[in-house]
């Protein structure tokens, strides 16, 4: 089994550089011609190139995908484009490629990418078809996808990172699209700003891990270990390494400031991934970040980005094994992150926002799946999220355009008919996500559940992670119940205009069919064993996460866990089954009270003012970061200003003064003594230069007249000494 | 006397000198060119001369060719800018355009 | 003394002739009898040129200097002045330094040459010149040759530019 698990036998691949180098140059020719095209040749032309770019990356990333799928054993696709970076200290060198690897895991995230990806590109022909700037949106969409598939193909943390800086970049620029509205420019700003203090993290995390591979620290100087290899930040060699017991014990012995350095630098690492995939605390960006344009929404802060996080933490797989406390901190993260979000869902009478909430609290779930050691569960969730989320989103970005960029839920209702094809694909999203048996939600949902529940190496006990994520489980059902409840049924809000000229596109009716019926189907591939399904996903990812998973049981054997659950296809069945009734009884009370309209007025009334007006303000983080974080920040900055001008300007002018009353007696030492000397000497030279001046006339003739002469005289001369 | 190269040289040092003292005495812009070409005259006459006498070979009709060329270049240059002179001062006397003096 | 050759002649009579129209450039008070001097001069020192056996740089010095420098002063002169201007005498007083300054240059020069020892037989003439000229400019001259158009062109871009009558508003049309 080691050996097996040793031999990820790497495959060139000289194509991989394709697969983001097309949308790059979409960018490219978008970014620079874009404008142009758009006013010669229309639109067409614009997203003409933002297509063709966006399928031939994806044609490519499937002829990987089907290298990667047809090999029975686990082969990791690598391409080394350049040497990059290369530096010596203290005698160690480090040197990184820029370099590409495709493994299964990879493999699974590229296919979301670049599949949801082209789809969403689809959707947003229609969408944005009234846009001026449509040009910059697609250039924008397609450096996304670049720096997107930099992230997952990247085959060294600095490659991740360089996507993962892209991606970040993409969705600030994509977010403030509407930059002319100073909320929208602001709500980008708040996304930036808060990725930020996560990716600082995810920096500091990267170098503390980069040194204590090689060294450790001791009394604040870096000392290199005895044969030592080179630095590496290259995801296999790391991992490689770890295999060799003796470095792996030597490695986990390590601490700084008294904290384990895989713990320290695990934490590190997942706090970075709670900025992106909007975590706990890092959460406050995304729900803002859906004043970007509906298919944004879908593709960036739904399907993909968001879930960079996640891909993160499963990536470094074989590092979190080694901590505890690190997988113990992703787990809680992410369940309090699911029920947290899922509550807020409620209330939300935006509905975007609405769904902004269900990603987050759908993204807690995948980081129970990895944080429980289940890492291919949590990619599972991530793959079937990416289908019914999308669709939701593309859902509501075809309802929104519909009605005229109106997006309350007190505009809707009724929609059923008006927007048939929205409304069934909205349908089977919402059946998948709320976890009704045979949907790809409930497949990825309860396996994650399950693990959970069964996993006997979390410090707290898996049992009640369990129950956050299927109280959750069951929030979702309901909200999501309602908004569709609040959507398309009941009897129409909007006005007979709007629903009269309300239409589908088929541009954007084909991506939401493709989406629905995946969300509804696409589980099949994961369906588990206690159902009898041989669960071929987690069959295809096992060779990545085999060796984790047997340190895994290794780690919750020897003891620290609480020890092993059920471990039986009859509790998986049981907890299963716990989960739909709930979910169903989620649905059942939604489809109950929201009958008919609720406006948040009665939602009030109903649910208690205390507890509608807590939710509905989302429990008053915003207004909690502001107060905590933001203001005593510009607090403090304005108190520099003011130390600044009253102390340090105080400090500075009292030189100033000193300076000026030193001046001032100099001056008048200067202007007796000084002065006199130096006026005299001035004098006498202006009267000399009157004098003088008479013999530059400015006139040519002059000039050349004393040329002759001075020629002449300098002839006579030499001639007269050079006889003499 | 048969002539030799002295002669051409001392042919061409006297137009030197007439043509420098032409550039020293015209006020006219233009006048003050002609003594310029004078001058370039001299030094063609010392090249070819000198050519012909066994000093450098054919370098020196060459060189003297170029002179040509660019005496004519320089003269273009130089009416052109007396022109644009004369359209600003109507005037092309040298005497009275010693604005940059101030 | 030996006898006076036709070649000796013809050098006292161009010598001769090319003094004196230089004298006429630069001590004539009209400009346009000075242009014309100058003239003379070119072609004075043009048939020296054939004398030295240089017959490219004569034609060249015939064609361009006489052809075209000198109707271009000619030009400039005409342009500048009103024409009853034209014999308005424009001389300085600076001839009073500069006259006898040239003297003295002239005479030293005069006494370097006579002193100093000058190969005074001609080598063997050569025949066409042109050849020869045109070898040197496209091989060891390139450089130089190449140059030499680039200045050409540079000036006919330049003359343009600064002469060029600026077409106020209302004389468009």
């Amino acid at each position: 089994m080691e050996g097996a698990i040793h031999a990820a036998r790497e495959v060139p691949a000289g194509y991989l550089f394709l697969i983001p180098l097309f949308p790059l140059v979409g960018f490219a020719l978008n970014a620079t011609v874009g404008a142009t095209l758009q006013k010669r040749l229309g639109r067409g032309a614009v997203h003409g190139i933002a297509l063709a770019t966006v399928f031939a990356s994806l044609a490519v990333a499937a002829r990987a995908i089907w290298e990667v799928v047809s090999h029975d054993d686990a082969v990791v696709l690598t391409q080394t484009l350049w040497p990059w970076i290369g530096f010596q200290w203290k005698g160690l060198s480090l040197s990184l490629p820029f370099a590409f690897a495709v493994d299964r895991l990879t493999a699974v995230m590229l296919f979301v990418v670049t599949f949801v990806g082209s789809l969403i590109h689809v959707f947003s022909t229609g969408y944005m078809q009234d846009e001026k700037p449509y040009w910059r949106f697609f250039a924008f969409m397609n450096l996304f996808m670049f720096a997107m598939l930099v992230l997952v193909m990247g085959d060294s943390f600095l490659m991740m990172f360089v996507g993962w800086e892209g991606v970040g970049l993409c969705s600030y620029l994509l977010i403030s699209y509407y930059y002319e509205e100073p909320d929208k420019a602001a709500a980008g700003m708040k996304a930036f700003v808060v990725n930020r203090i996560g990716d600082f993290a995810f920096i500091a995390g990267m170098a503390l891990l980069l040194w204590a591979l090689v060294g450790t620290w001791q009394d604040g100087r870096f000392v290199a270990d005895a044969g030592s290899q080179a630095p590496t930040l290259v995801f296999r060699e790391i991992e490689a390494r770890l295999h060799d017991d003796a470095f792996r014990e030597a490695f986990l012995a390590k601490t700084a400031w008294g904290v384990p350095v895989v713990t320290l630098s695990c934490v590190l690492f997942f706090f970075g991934a709670c900025g992106k995939s909007a975590q706990i605390p890092l959460y406050v960006w995304l729900p803002d970040a859906m004043a970007g344009p509906t298919p944004v929404s879908a593709l960036i802060h739904a399907a993909t980005m968001v879930t960079a996080g996640v891909y993160m933490v499963a990536r470094l797989n074989f590092l979190y094994v080694h901590s505890q406390t690190a997988m113990t901190v992703v787990a809680v993260v992410g369940a309090l992150t699911a029920l947290f979000a899922a509550t807020i869902g409620f209330f939300q009478t935006d509905i975007k926002k609405v769904l902004a909430y269900s990603t987050v609290s759908q993204l807690g779930y995948m980081f129970v799946g990895v944080g429980v050691g289940a890492f291919s569960a949590g990619i599972f969730h991530l793959m079937t999220h990416a289908f019914f989320k999308a669709c939701l989103f593309l859902g509501s970005g075809s309802i929104i355009y519909a009605l005229h960029h109106r997006q309350d839920l007190k505009d809707m209702g009724g929609l059923r008919r008006v927007l048939p094809a929205t409304y069934w694909t909205f349908l089977a999203a919402t059946v998948a996500i709320a976890g009704i048996p045979g949907t790809s939600g409930f497949f990825s949902k309860d396996e994650i559940l399950w693990r959970a529940f069964d996993n006997g190496q979390t410090l707290v006990s898996g049992e009640v992670i369990w129950l956050f994520g299927v109280v959750a489980a069951m929030f979702t059902a309901f909200y999501m119940t309602r908004l569709a409840a609040l959507t398309f049924f009941g009897t129409p809000r909007a006005d007979e205009h709007t629903l009269h000229h309300a239409k589908e596109y088929k541009r954007m009716t084909i991506p939401l069919w493709v989406l629905g019926g995946l969300a509804l189907v696409g589980g099949v591939v994961g369906v588990p064993q206690a159902l009898g399904g041989s669960n071929r996903f987690e069959h295809f990812l096992e060779p990545v996460f085999a060796w984790s998973g047997e340190r895994l049981v290794w780690l919750s054997e020897e003891g620290g866990g609480h020890g092993a659950g059920l471990h039986s296809h009859a509790g998986e069945v049981v907890l299963m089954a716990v989960a739909v009734g709930l979910a169903v009884a989620g649905i059942l009370a939604a489809v109950r009270i929201y009958r008919t309209y609720r406006s948040p007025e009665d939602e009030a009334r109903l649910y208690g003012a205390g507890i509608h007006r807590v939710i509905f303000h989302k429990y008053f983080v915003d207004e909690g970061y502001w107060a905590g974080v933001v203001r005593p920040f510009l607090a403090l900055t304005r108190a520099a200003g003011a130390f600044d001008k009253f102390v340090i300007d105080g400090v500075v002018n009292l030189c100033g003064h000193a300076t000026k009353v030193t001046a001032w007696i100099n001056g008048g030492i200067d202007r007796v003594f000084v002065d006199g000397t130096v006026n005299a000497l001035a004098t006498a030279t202006i009267e000399a230069g009157q004098r003088v001046r008479r013999l530059q006339t400015g006139r040519l003739q002059a000039y050349v007249t004393g040329i002759i002469v001075g020629l002449s005289g300098l002839a006579v001369l030499v001639y007269a000494l050079g006889r003499g | 006397m048969h002539v030799t190269l002295t002669h051409f040289l001392v042919l061409a040092a006297a137009l030197f000198v007439l043509g420098l003292i032409n550039l020293a005495t015209r006020r006219n812009a233009i006048g003050v060119l002609l003594g310029v070409e004078l001058i370039l005259n001299a030094a063609n006459i010392n090249l070819v001369a000198f050519s012909r006498y066994g000093i450098g070979g054919i370098e020196g009709h060459a060189f003297a060719v170029m002179v040509i060329a660019l005496a004519a270049a320089e003269t273009v240059v130089a009416l052109a800018i007396v022109l644009a002179i004369f359209h600003h001062y109507r005037t092309v006397d040298v005497d009275e355009v010693s604005r940059m003096k101030e | 003394m030996d006898a006076l050759t036709l070649k000796d002649a013809f050098f006292w009579v161009f010598a001769v002739l090319t003094v004196g129209f230089a004298a006429m450039v630069t001590f004539h008070p009209s400009l346009v009898h000075a242009a014309l001097g100058l003239m003379g001069t070119l072609v004075s020192v043009g048939c020296l040129y054939g004398l030295l056996d240089a017959d490219f740089v004569a034609v060249t010095q015939v064609v361009v200097y006489v052809g075209g420098v000198v109707i271009l002063f000619l030009f400039g002169v005409f342009l500048t002045r009103r024409i009853e201007e034209v014999r308005v005498t424009n001389r300085t007083v600076n001839w009073v330094v500069a006259v006898p300054a040239g003297l003295v240059l002239f005479a030293v020069i005069l006494y370097a040459l006579l002193s100093s020892a000058i190969p005074q037989a001609p080598v063997e003439a050569t025949g066409p010149t042109t050849a020869g000229i045109g070898d040197a400019f496209l091989s060891r001259y390139l450089l130089p040759f190449e140059v030499i158009s680039v200045v050409l062109l540079a000036v006919l871009l330049g003359a343009l530019l600064m002469a060029r009558r600026e077409v106020k508003p209302e004389e468009r049309g």
